[in-house]
């Protein structure tokens, strides 16, 4: 990957990103889970100062474990979700991977969360797994 | 077991008053880029099983398949909650990521597995495209 660019369903939201992200991953937690519909989601983080994203979001700020805040952002419009953390304020996001214009090219290197990975889930080779969050 | 659950922030709840007809993966990339995860995770309810509470916003896209489908999802925090067809004959897909207790969910089918995720195994029987 020497680059990424994805959008929302109904195209209101686009981002790019330049070079490859610093890392790449699932997450289990319940939290995102509700947030998808799905079982987890891919992420991949990426300096602000590498992401560029067009379009009106709005956030939504949940607890993280550790007390802090999470931030979710979706398209008013169709309602994908599409990136963590405040755009503009935040220093890295978390771009998801669903959103992804070629989501071929995502390869997890961890699994956050795994505490709430479904058994029927099956993890490819090689990923970190975390109980919860690394550290 | 009672299935019920809600979206994130807890404006949409709902509760099933029967089990699901299908429990299934979604990879469709629209499934995808809606909930920013490897599939949708779903559970179809005939009409009338499924009860909901809460106010809902909806955005309508045509699938892979030309059918329309009608994808509700909280205002407030995003979380997609429910499909419904489009025109709407009473069916329900609830995301079971939102169930209370997600481990109640037992997928045991697949559909637009050819945009599934390369890596993914197989959690049940793999269909190129929709139902029909």
């Amino acid at each position: 990957m020497t680059g990424f660019s994805g959008g929302c369903l109904c195209g209101a939201v686009r981002y790019a990103a330049e070079g490859e992200p610093k890392f790449a991953g699932l997450c289990f937690c319940r939290d995102c889970q509700r947030a998808s519909g799905s079982a987890c989601v891919g992420f991949m983080g990426i300096p602000a100062s590498r992401l560029r994203v067009t379009g009106e979001t709005r956030r939504f700020v949940s607890v993280a474990i550790h007390g802090g805040e999470a931030v979710r952002n979706h398209c008013p419009a169709c309602g994908s979700l599409l990136f963590g953390g405040t755009y503009g304020v935040d220093s890295q996001h978390t771009v998801y991977a669903g959103s992804l214009d070629d989501p071929a090219a995502f390869r997890p290197g961890m699994v956050i969360f795994g505490k709430d990975r479904p058994d029927w889930f099956a993890l490819p080779e090689g990923v970190r797994v975390f109980e919860t969050m690394p550290g | 077991m009672i299935r019920q659950g809600g979206c994130l922030c807890g404006a949409v709840r709902y509760r099933a008053s029967a089990a699901p007809l299908r429990q299934y993966l979604c990879h469709c990339r629209d499934c995808q880029r809606a909930g920013g995860g490897p599939f949708a995770a779903a559970m179809l309810f005939a009409p009338g099983a499924l009860e909901l509470a809460g106010t809902l916003a909806w955005f309508d896209v045509a699938g892979e398949s030309g059918a329309v489908v009608r994808r509700h999802f909280c205002p407030g925090c995003g979380g997609r909650v429910v499909n419904a067809g489009v025109p709407d004959q009473g069916y329900r897909v609830v995301l079971a990521g939102t169930l209370d207790e997600p481990a109640s969910f037992r997928p045991t089918a697949e559909i637009f597995c050819d945009s599934a995720w390369p890596w993914l195994a197989a959690v049940g029987q793999r269909k190129r495209r929709g139902w029909r």
